[in-house]
Parts: structure tokens; sequence; C-alpha cells
């Protein structure tokens, strides 16, 4: 049974944050596309293009411009676009976005740890479970 | 001598013959006389003789057709003779049967009859005789009798005769009038006034029991009958405020003849009368005049107690911090206290006759106004509040109490209305709910902002983990010990500073206001620790009695326990560990205690520990902030913590819990 090779799209402003989870794809010798967008704008412009949609998309929760939370309710009020699974990155286990997040609609909420290694075994387990589900495909 | 004795003789005879002559002719004028006198005197006779048989038949006519009985009785009472009238008066016929007298009259009137009888046979005569009898059909009737003894020619008394009236009509109307007369005399004895009569010859002809009492003359009573009205008044002046006052007055009111009513009379012991004065005038002729006095003592005291009243009520009303308003049913002002005044800034002369709900309101008010008033002439009373209008086009807000007023019919005639400015009270009200509005949202806002601040500090410490995470595998084998060991100290120190933030995070969050009110038991809290918090396996974490379920934050409760346990784990140095939680209930508050068998803290340092940041020990997992974050929240839930520590044998803490109210 071959894993699923996952277009990624990153949504992610901190430039060492976007570098952790290349060297993490690459370190372990994934075979995924990763799609980065430093904000919530970029990213719908990307996403626009409904021609080139990602499989998932990685979250960032706290951005300049417009934040997580605002993306998530405008691609969740789109009729494509609320299929894509969304999980959210965030360094806040804040409950009030907890609960936010998932009232609006997300299929993860993973926090950031401290240690890069923690973060890596986080990533790979994520991208396992994600890579081995089946997927809207258009 | 024969002849002279002759002419003698003839003489003699001459003298005879002469003196017969006279003899004869007086005789024969005597008889002339006689025969006229017989004459005259038969006639008379006859004359007389018809006179009587007139009259004897006249009375005849009399009593036989008299309307009223007459009556012929024997000596013994028995009735020789009775007229149609007698017949049918007593029922009895004489022609059918014997009737005495005696037998009719009434039991009672029996010896009345006896003496009469006597003084009818003694005097000859018996008028205006009353008695009751019986007739024969057993009727009383009252009779007036009139009779006389009939004598024989020898003046022996042979019977009596008699007219006998039937006065019962009268006798009834008598005693009805005396009845009467009775009552009214006993009503006016004891009349609550007190009454005077005078007659025209100014003479005291009647007084009452009451005007005994008022002028303290009751024995005298009787007396004054027959003084004058001026003596009566001269007697009696003393006994008022103003003596010459009452004597001049009486004088006055006796001369003028005219009806005076309500005469105000101020007496010295403190009763106050009220006299009326009545002239009793007959066809224009004066007969006398009626005094009456009346008691007004208690009326005027009720009076003056109600005037007394009104006063206090009015002094009240006017400088009561209330404004009052006083409305017809048409909601035209009809009073309006000070206090209102100074609310509304009208003075009386817009206010009185305006209609309150056009000066003072505008719109929505106004239809509030017009519902209230049609609710209130209904006779409900009510209370709202209201923006009204003041002179100065300003507008307040105004607690108004109205109620229905009532005349003494009982019936709506307006309202009234009690009126509190209470607009400071709702600015204050206003200013506060801002206010609260202000610091929930600087709360929530702070809450924002400490995650955003842990956010914005862990970001760089995740960033240098992974940083120098790479340039260590990056160089692998090129760095001596010495440097692998500071990266180790880096590592441990990022990880110091990630814990601070995340303690500093929630210190801040534990703030009242938005906190949870569930129902917590706390069995369940404290023995869900070990799912969050790593407790070794010589460390035993037991609950010595049952503890109870209160309302509260469940995540506060949680954090509590965990963190003074979570000290006590780390701080057990003997090989058998034991945590103990306990509790005791009070009245108001329970008592809880988390006893350890650790290594005790000096008491020195007793109060340090409840401060921000004073970890006791250079502990990797300490940051300080621990032991505070419980002390906020027991305040949170107005309760004390204290402890008791033993070094090197363990430490109790304690802390209370008020019992919420349900």
């Amino acid at each position: 049974m071959e894993d699923k090779k996952l277009k990624i799209l990153l949504i992610e402003d901190d430039a060492i944050e976007v570098m952790k989870l290349n060297r993490t794809i690459s370190s372990k010798g994934l075979d995924h596309t990763i799609v980065e967008a430093n904000n919530g704008e970029e990213a719908l412009e990307i996403l626009r293009k409904k021609d080139a949609l990602p499989d998932i998309i990685l979250l960032d929760l706290n951005m300049p411009k417009m934040n997580g939370i605002e993306f998530l309710s405008i691609l969740k009020a789109d009729d494509v676009l609320k299929y894509l699974p969304t999980v959210v990155l965030s360094t806040s286990s804040n409950d009030k976005d907890v609960m936010e997040c998932y009232r609006i609609g997300i299929a993860g909420y993973v926090i950031k740890p401290l240690k890069y290694e923690d973060y890596v075994s986080k990533i790979v387990k994520l991208l396992a479970y994600w890579s081995m589900n089946e997927l809207i495909k258009k | 001598m024969e002849d002279k004795k002759i002419a003698i003789l003839e003489r003699a005879l001459a003298r005879e013959k002469s003196a017969r002559k006279q003899a004869e002719k007086i005789l024969e004028e005597k008889s002339a006389n006689l025969y006229e006198l017989t004459q005259e005197l038969s006639k008379a006779n006859a004359e007389l003789e018809g006179t009587i048989s007139e009259k004897n038949s006249q009375l005849k006519g009399i009593f036989e057709n008299i309307v009223d009985a007459y009556v012929v009785i024997d000596l013994q009472g028995f009735v020789i003779k009775m007229n149609q009238a007698a017949v049918e008066m007593l029922g009895y016929d004489l022609t059918k049967e014997k009737i005495n007298l005696f037998k009719l009259v009434h039991p009672d009137d029996k010896g009345k009859t006896a003496e009469g009888f006597i003084q009818l046979a003694t005097k000859g005569i018996l008028t205006n005789f009353q008695i009751k009898i019986v007739t024969k059909e057993g009727k009383n009737k009252f009779v007036q009798i009139n009779s006389s003894i009939v004598f024989d020619s020898k003046q022996n008394p042979i019977a009596a005769q008699g007219i006998v009236r039937d006065v019962t009509k009268e006798k009834e109307a008598q005693e009805l009038l005396k009845a009467s007369e009775n009552r009214l005399s006993t009503l006016i004895l004891n009349l609550d006034s007190g009454v005077l009569l005078v007659d025209e010859k100014n003479q005291i002809v009647i007084s009452n029991n009451k005007l005994g009492e008022f002028f303290s003359c009751v024995d005298e009573l009787e007396n004054m009958k027959g003084q004058t009205n001026l003596e009566f008044t001269e007697t009696q002046k003393y006994l008022f405020e103003d003596s010459n006052l009452f004597v001049s007055r009486v004088k006055e009111l006796v001369a003028n003849k005219e009806v005076i009513l309500g005469d105000v009379l101020k007496m010295k012991n403190g009763r106050i009368l009220e006299r009326d004065f009545i002239p009793i005038i007959e066809n224009g002729i004066y007969k006398g005049h009626l005094w009456s006095f009346r008691d007004v003592t208690l009326i005027q005291r009720y009076n003056q107690n109600i005037e007394a009243e009104r006063l206090k009520y009015s002094s009240i009303i006017a400088n009561m911090n209330l404004g009052l308003l006083e409305v017809d049913r048409e909601d035209k002002i009809l009073m309006a206290n000070q206090s209102f005044m100074k609310m509304s800034g009208y003075d009386e002369k817009d206010l009185i006759g305006s209609v309150a709900n056009e000066i003072f309101t505008e719109g929505d008010a106004k239809k509030e106004v017009l519902k209230e008033t049609k609710d209130r002439l209904v006779g409900n009373s009510n209370s709202y509040e209201l923006l009204v209008k003041l002179k100065d086009n300003s507008f307040k807000n105004w607690l108004v109490s109205g109620a229905p007023h009532y005349n003494i019919n009982g019936e709506v005639v307006g309202s009234i209305g009690i009126h509190l400015d209470i607009t400071e009270f709702r600015n204050l009200e206003k200013q506060k709910a801002d206010l609260l509005g202000k610091l929930e949202k600087s709360n929530t806002e702070l809450e924002e902002y400490a995650h955003i601040v842990s956010h914005d500090l862990k970001s760089p410490l995740r960033s240098l983990n992974a940083l120098f995470t790479w340039l260590k595998d990056d160089n692998e084998g090129k760095f001596d010990d010495a440097s692998l060991n500071n990266f180790d100290l880096i590592e441990k120190t990022l990880e110091k500073m990630e814990k601070l933030i995340s303690d500093i995070l929630e210190y801040s969050s534990v703030t009242s206001g938005n906190e949870k009110m569930e129902e917590v038991d706390l069995n369940e809290v404290v023995l869900g620790l070990p799912h969050i918090l790593f407790i070794p396996e010589h460390i035993e974490l037991k609950i010595k009695n049952n503890l109870p379920t209160i309302k509260g934050d469940e995540t506060k409760f949680q954090q509590l326990f965990l963190n003074i346990i979570s000290n006590a784990v780390r701080y057990i140095d003997k090989s058998k560990g034991l945590i103990e939680v306990d509790v005791l209930e009070f009245a108001s508050y329970y008592q809880f205690s988390i006893k350890d068998n650790g290594i005790g803290i000096a008491k020195k340092d007793f109060d340090k520990i409840f401060k921000i940041f004073q970890a006791l020990t250079d502990n990797k997992e300490s940051s300080g902030i621990g032991l505070s974050i419980v002390k906020k929240i027991i305040n949170l839930y107005q309760g004390e913590i204290w402890l008791e520590s033993e070094l090197g044998k363990g430490t109790t803490f304690y802390f209370t819990i008020l019992k919420q109210k349900l």
C-alpha cells in the first residue's frame, strides 16, 4: 500500500516555521508538495485558481492582516473550498480559539511544541494520517 | 122726742143709706175689678196651662227625640224609661227585658259608680260623671252621665233621670292625645339637645334633662318653671367664658324675635355649645320662643383634630422631597406642592389649571402617560418611569407613583401622583453599566492580549530551538563537549522561558467576572489529577473524607488542586510519599487541607511562597507562579489560604471556599 503524495498549502507568516516544515519533509524523505502562502489573502488568491487545489491546508492562527479564524470563515463559506480539510497549527491552546475553530469547521488542531524534535514527530504523524486518507479529487 | 128720734133715726138712716150706697158702689167696683181680675186670672191660667202643656210636650219631645240617650231609673237602678237613643247605645230594650243600669257598669268602675250614686242621692244632681259600661253586645263604652233625682209631691225621691252620652271616641282621642303628649314630653325631656321653652310672658314653660346637664341645674329643673328667661340667664351667665356677652346676646335675640341658628357658646368648663333661638309665632302673634342647645365640644375638637392633621399633612406634603401633583379627570392640575415646582421649574400659576401631560411630556412619554392615566381613572394605582421636559427644556427621568383620587362617594375624581427625580440615579446606573461593560471588555482584551503576547513570546523561543537544533545537526561532530553542553543549557533555558510564559498566561487568566458556575464534584477533580499530572509510583494520593460538590468553575478548581498537589509531588523526598486531601464543613464555608510528607517549608518563607515569581528552590519545573495562581483562585471564591509545616516532616496547606448561595 502506497501512501499518497499530498499537495499541502501552508499558510504561515513566520519564515522559520516555513523552513521547519520544509526541512521536516525533506529530512524525512517525504514526497509531498508544499505551496506556501504568507497570509490569508495570499492563500485565498491561490485557492481561487480552482484548477490547482491542495489536498490539505495547514493554517497558522496568529497572522497579521487577516488572521487564521477570519480566513477559515471565508473558506467555509465557499461552496467548493469548504471541503478542503484544514488543520490548524497554533501556539495558543486558548479554549476559546479551539472552540471557535471547531465551530467553523477544521480537520485538526495541533499545538506547535517548543522543541523541534517534538515538532517533527507531530508533523510526520499528521502527514502520514492524511496521506492514507481518501481525499476528494476533482 | 120721737121726731127727734125719728129725725135722728132718719138721719141715721140717711147716713146709713149713703154709706150703703157708697159701700155698694165700692162693692160694685170691687166686684167689677174682681171680675176683671178673674177674667185675667183665668186667662192667665189658661195661658199658663197652655205654656205648661206646651213645655211638657216640648220636654217630652226633647227627651224622647233627644240624640243622646235618656234614661229614667228607680232607686234600685232598674230602668223605668229609656228613649230610642238609649236602646241603641245600650243594646237593651225595655219593652223586651228588665234592665238594671248598675249591672251595665264595667267592673273597674263599680266603686266609682257607687260613689257617684251617693253624690246624686245627697245633692240631687250629678254632672259630667264618666264611667265605662259594657253594652249588651259586650262592647266597652265610655259614657258621660248628667243626672238628677226625681221627687214626688211630698219631696220624696222616687227616681233618677239622666242623659247618657257615648264619649268613647272622645275618650280615645283624649287618651291618644295624652299618650302623644307623654311621648313628646318624654322625648323633649330626654332629647340630646337642651331645650328651654319660654312663653309670651317671658316665663319658662318647659326645660329638659339635657338643659339641666348643660347648665348644672338638674335639681332645679322643676323650680325653673315660672322663672323668667332673664332670671334664668342671669343665674347661668357665670358658666360662660364671656358672661356679659352671654346676657347681652340673650336680650338681643329675645328683643329681635328672629330665628338665629348655630350661635357658638364657650363655657368655662371647656364645653362648647351651639345654640338655636326660634321664636314661636302663631297667626302673626308672638307666643314665646324656644331655645335649644347642642353639645358640639366633641365635634369641635374633632374638627380641630382634623384641622391639625390636615395642617400636619399639608406641611409634610409641602416640605417633602417628593413632587406631589393632583389632577382632575381631565388631567388638569389642581394642586402641586413646593417640591414639585422646584423639580419642574414651573410656578403655581403656570401649573394650576393646565393639562399636566401637555406641559411635561413629548412623543412616546406622552402616549405612556395617556395610557397610565386611563388606567388610574378606572381605579388602579401604578408606578412608572417617565422622561419629562422641564421648564428650562431639559429632560429628566422621573419615577411617577400614581393613585386614583376618590371623593367621599367613592367616585374617581382624578389622580394624585408622587414624583421622584431619578435622573442622577439613572445616570449612575448607566455609568455603572458602562463601566461594567468596559471592564468586561478590557478583561477580554487583556486575556486576548495575554494569549497574543504569549504567542509572540513563544514563537521566537520555538524558532531558536529549531535553529539551535539545526545548527547542532548540521555540524555534527564539529562541536566539543563544552559547546554541546552549552547547547543543552540553551535548550533548558528556552524550556524554562516557555514554562514561565505559560504560567504567566495562566495566572493572568484567573480573573473574576466571567467564571462559569457549575456543580463541581471535587472528588472527581482530585481523582482525575493523575491524568494530567505525573505522580510517581511511590507517592500515594488519597482523599480522607468525601469531598463536597460545590458551585464554581471546574478548571479553576482543577488548577487549584493541581498546583498544590504538584508542589507536594515535587518536594516529597521520602521513599513512601503520602498526599492526603481532606475537608471540614462549616456553616458558610468548607475548609480543605492538603497534607504531604515532603521536605517542609521554613516558617520565614510562609508568606513568601504565595508571592509571584517566588520559587524557593532552583527547580527547573518551578516558575514560582503556581501558588500565586492558587491564592488568586481562592480569593475569587472569597476564601483564605494558610499553611502549617515542619521542615523535614511535611507541609499541610489549608484553604477555605465560601459556600455559594443557591
